[in-house]
């Protein structure tokens, strides 16, 4: 049965790996989101938010480690741009100084690599009543 | 022919009878046959006219050519003969007595053959064990009708019909022996037992009688289903009105407490009675949960003394103010046996004495551990006692001394079924006017119930350190549980649904020791929440909460294999334990704990 919080969802992943992309993807489909929109980088993420799709996704999950542009650099942009949207970090170490900085970027989680559909959909139930409110 | 004419009488005789008869003179000489006799010679060989040489050498002619050495038929062309001889005035007469069919054995064979009963015979000399005779109800059970098990192995057949037990020492047993096997077919359960009778060592073979016990199987479970509900009857009068007093003390506390509310003392004083009063209200239900549950449950090391006690919220209400009942137990007596047929069983035993006393008296309920007789479990009361011929009759189903519409006459032959099987032995010790005492002799279990509360209580209700996430969709209750996690020196985090304690748990930085929640709550339940917890705080331990009966149909979402359940109400006092015990161990997967009867045991 598909949960009526979750598939109200409108996410935008932020990732440069095809690999994890697609497989958030999947996951996300498994719990019937399906609109799922992608950007291989975080400048690409930017323009699309620029664009259109500003007011219309209210989730944001985005990689750490990307080139060009980190996850924390893109989550500085935004925030100084007053984009409000959710935000999860993905990501694949604890860094102490970088999550508290996150933190104070208004960061709403993190989702540890490797991840299972379980630890997934825990994260975006914790997260999915803020940011369909806002 | 030599015969007189007295001999005259005698060729009359033999000539005029069917069977071939041969006469040999007193020095053994022959002398006669009749017509019949002279075609055996024919038969035999002998030419035209040729008459035998003498009794013996005719004798020996006779068991040369038509039998052997095993029996002593003689078989000349096609007919086969017994040899009578018998000696009268001076001569031997030799009959030739054609062997039929024994009509008494002709009816019997056709009785096997369609008697209801399947019955084969195996011979135990092979080791295949072969089937040597079957009936046609045999073949009509043990395979499709008609089908030939002649010659087959008997395990074969046996597994074949679902047996899948080895019979070798059924079917080579010296006593006659019985075994009960349990069928599926076509979606219907039956039975059928399978008697096994040993033919004895001479013959070596085995009887086997195969009787289908579905019938009584039903009726059984019929009977004790109309046992349960007659108790139940007695027990729903009892517990009315036992609850409504219950919740008389609750209301009438509460309004105290409100009215005298200045006063600390007093009202705390109300508010403790309001407490035990639940506590009293819980172990009634608690029992009637365990009593209406109609799975069975299997056999597991108990403490009699605890388990006696634990009934007497049940038991009190059941009698009259005239009764004074008192329990008296000895500590550590464990029996290994189902809970629920020992709370049956004190029931009926309780409810008789209570019939036996219309003007009261005092009921006695004893255990005690005794070294000759194992566990003791008496129940003395002090009424009219029984006439013998009662008592002789006291255990037979049906069997009443009740009013009509009072009882069935069922309990006792109950009493006596369960004690049995429990393998243990049921006593009467009994005087008209001066009351009765059944003692049940049970065997002592060799080691202690698995899981036993814990008795040190000195550190209990420390939950200094531990924090804690609370998920319940009922505020009041997620209020008090806090509330009194919190007095315990837990730091709580209250969630008033799955999805909000899982956004808690997200923002919370620290460790969270437990998750403790509801099972049944909207949009997400206990189960999946606990689920999901667990997939990103692995290292916390999880207690679900419910107000069913862990794993019943009514709980509508089953609890996994391993979890750990409190029954609601809440025992505060066993939370804190369990937590505190939980809190200790590796891994919540470790402890499977259920709350069955009252006490809490690892399932």
């Amino acid at each position: 049965m598909i949960d009526p919080l979750l598939k109200n969802l409108k996410i935008l992943i932020v990732e440069d790996q095809t690999e994890v992309r697609m497989q958030l993807k999947d996951q996300l489909a498994e719990l019937g989101i399906t609109q799922v929109f992608e950007a291989p980088d975080a400048r690409m993420a930017i323009q699309l938010l620029d664009v259109a799709f500003v007011d219309y996704v209210n989730l944001i999950l985005c990689d750490w480690n990307m080139p060009c542009m980190s996850g924390l650099e893109f989550l500085r942009h935004i925030r100084e741009s007053g984009i409000q949207t959710s935000f999860m970090m993905i990501t694949g170490r604890g860094d102490q100084k970088s999550v508290i900085e996150a933190r104070n970027y208004g960061v709403d989680g993190y989702i540890r690599k490797p991840f299972t559909s379980l630890q997934i959909e825990a994260k975006l139930r914790s997260v999915a009543h803020k940011a369909l409110a806002a | 022919m030599i015969f007189s004419a007295k001999s005259k009488l005698h060729n009359a005789f033999i000539d005029g009878l069917a069977e071939p008869v041969f006469v040999f003179g007193a020095n053994g000489m022959f002398q006669d046959s009749n017509k019949s006799a002279r075609d055996v010679l024919k038969t035999l060989g002998y030419a035209e006219g040729r008459e035998p040489e003498s009794y013996e050498a005719f004798l020996k002619i006779l068991r040369l050519v038509g039998t052997n050495s095993e029996t002593p038929v003689l078989s000349i062309g096609n007919e086969k003969y017994e040899t009578l001889s018998r000696k009268s005035d001076g001569l031997t007469l030799l009959r030739l007595m054609p062997l039929r069919e024994d009509p008494h054995l002709a009816r019997l064979a056709v009785a096997l053959e369609i008697m209801p009963w399947g019955l084969i015979t195996v011979e135990l000399n092979s080791p295949q064990r072969k089937i040597v005779y079957c009936n046609r109800c045999a073949g009509d059970l043990l395979q499709a009708p008609g089908t030939n098990l002649l010659g087959k192995p008997a395990q074969e057949v046996f597994r074949a019909f679902g047996v899948e037990k080895d019979m070798t020492d059924y079917l080579e047993g010296l006593e006659p022996s019985h075994f009960d096997a349990e069928n599926k077919k076509d979606d219907r359960l039956t039975w059928h037992r399978f008697h096994f009778i040993p033919y004895g060592r001479k013959i070596n073979a085995c009887l086997v009688v195969i009787e289908d016990t579905s019938e009584s199987k039903i009726m059984e479970g019929q009977y004790f289903q109309a046992q349960r509900l007659e108790s139940l009857g007695q027990l729903a009068g009892g517990v009315a009105h036992d609850f409504n007093n219950i919740l008389s003390i609750i209301d009438g506390y509460a309004r105290m407490a409100k009215k005298h509310i200045e006063n600390r003392d007093d009202t705390v004083n109300y508010l403790e009675r309001i407490g035990q009063a639940v506590q009293r209200g819980a172990a009634l239900t608690s029992q009637l949960l365990t009593f209406g549950r109609h799975k069975i449950i299997k056999d597991s090391v108990v403490d009699l003394g605890v388990l006696v006690k634990d009934q007497e919220p049940l038991l009190r209400p059941l009698m009259d103010a005239s009764i004074n009942l008192s329990i008296r137990t000895d500590d550590d007596v464990y029996v290994q046996v189902p809970g629920d047929d020992i709370c049956q069983i004190l029931l009926n035993l309780c409810i008789n004495a209570r019939d036996a006393m219309p003007d009261g008296g005092n009921l006695i309920v004893e255990v005690r551990k005794s070294g000759g007789e194992g566990a003791v479990l008496r129940v003395i009361d002090t009424g009219m006692g029984m006439k013998p011929e009662v008592k002789a009759r006291m255990f037979d189903p049906f069997f009443t001394t009740k009013d009509q519409g009072k009882g069935t006459g069922l309990g006792l032959s109950m009493v006596y079924g369960l004690v049995k099987d429990m393998k243990g032995d049921i006593s009467v010790l009994t005087k008209e006017g001066s009351g009765t005492s059944i003692t049940i002799q049970l065997p002592l279990s060799g080691s202690a119930p698995d899981f036993q509360e814990t008795t040190d209580r000195s550190d209990k209700g420390n939950l200094n350190g531990l924090t804690a996430l609370v998920a319940e969709d009922e505020p009041d209750l997620l209020n008090i549980l806090s509330g009194t996690l919190e007095d315990m020196g837990a730091t709580v985090i209250k969630a008033s649904n799955g999805n909000e304690a899982l956004a808690l748990q997200e923002g919370y930085e620290g460790g969270i020791d437990f998750l403790l929640t509801d099972v049944v709550m909207p949009d997400l339940n206990g189960v999946k929440l606990a689920e999901l917890f667990k997939s990103v705080r692995p290292e916390s331990k999880v207690m679900f909460m419910s107000g069913y009966p862990a794993n019943g149909d009514m709980a509508r979402v089953s609890l996994p294999e391993d979890a750990l359940m409190m029954p609601k109400p809440i025992d505060v006092n066993k939370l804190a334990s369990v937590i505190q015990d939980m809190a200790k161990s590796p891994s919540d997967m470790n402890l499977h704990w259920k709350k069955i009867t009252g006490q809490w045991r690892r399932a």
